[in-house]
């Protein structure tokens, strides 16, 4: 009974969304793969949940086309639409029990479409079993715990069989032990059902872990839109390098596609394509390497501070005035003999240049 | 214990703060009341009903249901739709609206009679239009209605609009993207999550309804056994010096009071029992 989704794409053509003077969405095209899980990637106000009630249809676009399932959905009112949407808070119905929040779904159907009593609770008890909450049908939202209460949410609209499945921070109120769980069961149910799957969340990590492709959003525009290990190794904005995750930025100049970041010891970057100005460059903190202070082909760098954090060492470094943050195993810092006052050698594995914001 | 002495508070001075709150209930609520109903039963509970089935207060406490019985279900009606879209949509002059629903409240009800005279009273706007067609409003059980709505207008809405805002539109929007109609969502999803503020904000508007008197006293013109409520009764009788009949009218309103209170207790009971999970953490 579970099995029978058929997945379909969803396509974002140019949708637009204003709230009054503020630019909700400008110009979002994204195509969602049948049975794609996709997530909405960006920080508060970078109107991933627009988009998401756009394609559930609590909000309208007021430019650009929707469609799903290669229908025309841009105007249709959510409950043609065939989706199933998981709140942020669950929004579960207060006054009604677990199995009533599940069975909602069927029995608001016209009288035509609508289940026997007793095929409504085999799909209850059988989402129940589902969701591993067997026999807690009777319970009010109010006596579950978050965990439980997200995914009674999920088996809530699961329940009425949509074609696409629609979540808003799906994780966004658990606890960090919970979080990880959940994600690992979602994952897996998703492979099980197959269903085109939307969810928005502001945690890199998350999108990364869970996702089949990654859409970055930020105010209202897309970024970036791929695989997370694209997204990850060829970020396409600064934008997109800093908000997936702690990064190095120091200045450099351009100048015939060659950037300089003004450091001794430190080899120019290829930059093509880059205009002669002032431009910015990143490194992420697990890509500089460490040697014996000296050493050829490195900059020479102070240890300002370090700290031991599992078996990771985190480093302060400073370079002339430059800053620099350095992840490396414990191993390496302890080889080296690293502590506060020390000099050591540095090297930059992986530059990348992006010119500066405008 | 310990945690009372967070405040550095003796132990005296506790007692002597609850002493004085506890007085001045006894004095401002608890002495009133039973001298009211010890008043109502001075000559015997035979007098008491005698007093109750006289005609004249027959008809009044027959009127004031009457009033009663249509203004509660039109305020009920206002109060469940006024405050569905002031708590939950956003729009232009929401907050002079909001303002607005006070104003009943919070003018005196002389004045919100006087205004009924004004619009519908001999000489007033539409009072000679309306007595061509042999309409009369002011000195007549419409007025009485209109002047009853106008003053209780706002307690089901005020009773309802916090607790909506604080439901939010998830539940319902969660409603409708399962395949519910705009009339499932409201029966189902919205009506049982306000039910009991509901009840209460209905019982709050039928006690004020029951015992509005200034409003009512001037669009009245209190012809006996014709236009009087039981608060214009109790006053006509205890200006007839007939005590008995006056506080049997009056035990009857105390009691509507009591009852509302211990109703209002009962349902904040079972708020914390059905209320507790708010729906955000």
């Amino acid at each position: 009974m579970l099995a029978p989704y058929s997945p379909v794409e969803i396509a974002i053509d140019g949708v637009g969304k204003s709230f009054g003077k503020t630019l909700a969405l400008d110009d979002v095209t994204i195509g969602v793969k049948p049975g794609e899980l996709l997530a909405l990637l960006g920080p508060s106000g970078s109107g991933k949940t627009t988009l998401l009630r756009i394609i559930a249809g609590l909000e309208i676009a007021e430019r650009g086309r929707l469609a799903i399932g290669g229908t025309d959905a841009t105007n249709l009112p959510p409950r043609d639409r065939g989706i199933g949407f998981v709140f942020q808070n669950y929004a579960l119905f207060r006054h009604m029990t677990v199995f009533e929040n599940i069975a909602f779904g069927l029995r608001v159907r016209a009288k035509a479409e609508r289940p026997t009593r007793a095929s409504i609770k085999g799909r209850v008890d059988e989402l129940l079993s589902l969701i591993q909450l067997d026999g807690m049908g009777g319970r009010l939202p109010s006596q579950l715990s978050g965990g439980q209460r997200q995914r009674v949410a999920l088996a809530r609209a699961l329940a009425v069989e949509p074609r696409v499945l629609l979540l808003d921070e799906p994780f966004g109120a658990l606890d960090a032990k919970v979080r990880v769980e959940l994600r690992h069961w979602l994952r897996s149910l998703h492979e099980r059902l197959g269903l085109t799957t939307v969810f928005v969340t502001h945690d890199q990590e998350e999108a990364l872990e869970l996702s089949d492709r990654v859409a970055i959003l930020n105010r209202g525009r897309l970024e970036q839109l791929g695989p997370p290990r694209e997204i990850y190794d060829q970020p396409a904005s600064s934008f997109v390098i800093e908000f997936l995750g702690e990064v190095n930025k120091m200045p450099c100049q351009v100048a015939r596609g060659i950037a300089r970041l003004g450091i001794e010891g430190c080899h120019p970057v290829a930059a093509p394509g880059l205009p002669d100005a002032h431009a910015v460059a990143y490194v992420r903190p697990h890509e500089i390497e460490m040697s014996a202070a000296g050493t050829p082909d490195t900059a020479k760098a102070v240890v300002q501070s370090l700290s031991v954090i599992g078996p990771r060492t985190r480093i302060h470094l400073m370079i002339g005035t430059q800053r620099l943050e350095v992840d490396a195993e414990r191993s390496t810092a302890e080889a080296l003999g690293l502590e506060q006052g020390t000099s050591v050698g540095v090297k930059f594995r992986n530059v990348r240049i992006y010119p500066a914001t405008r | 214990m310990a945690e009372l002495h967070v405040f550095g508070e003796k132990r005296w001075m506790r007692v002597v703060l609850i002493g004085v709150a506890v007085l001045l209930l006894v004095v401002m609520l608890v002495a009133p009341l039973v001298l009211l109903f010890a008043e109502a039963f001075a000559r015997g509970i035979a007098a008491y009903g005698a007093s109750l089935m006289k005609s004249e207060t027959l008809s009044a406490i027959g009127l004031t249901l009457k009033i009663a019985a249509i203004v509660v279900p039109i305020n009920a009606a206002f109060g469940v739709v006024a405050a569905w879209g002031i708590a939950k949509f956003q729009f232009p002059g929401k907050s002079l609206l909001v303002s607005l629903i006070d104003l009943p409240i919070s003018i005196s009800p002389v004045v919100a009679g006087l205004v009924f005279v004004l619009i519908f009273g001999a000489r007033g706007w539409l009072g000679p239009t309306l007595s061509e067609h042999g309409i009369k409003v002011i000195f007549a059980a419409p007025g009485m209605i209109l002047a009853t709505l106008f003053v209780t207008v706002a307690f089901v809405a005020r009773q309802l609009i916090p607790l909506m805002e604080q439901q939010g539109r998830e539940e319902e929007e969660a409603a409708i993207v399962l395949g519910a109609s705009g009339f499932q969502t409201f029966w189902r999803v919205t009506l049982p999550n306000i039910r009991w503020g509901l009840v209460y904000g209905i019982l709050l508007c039928n006690a004020r309804a029951m015992g509005e008197f200034g409003a009512v006293a001037v669009v009245s013109g209190q012809i006996r056994g014709m236009t009087m409520t039981m608060p214009l009764q109790i006053l006509a009788l205890y200006q007839d010096y007939d005590s008995v009949g006056a506080f049997a009218v009056a035990s009857l309103l105390a009691l509507l009071a009591v009852v509302t209170l211990a109703v209002r207790r009962f349902l904040e009971w079972r708020y914390r029992e059905e209320l507790g999970y708010v729906g955000s953490l």
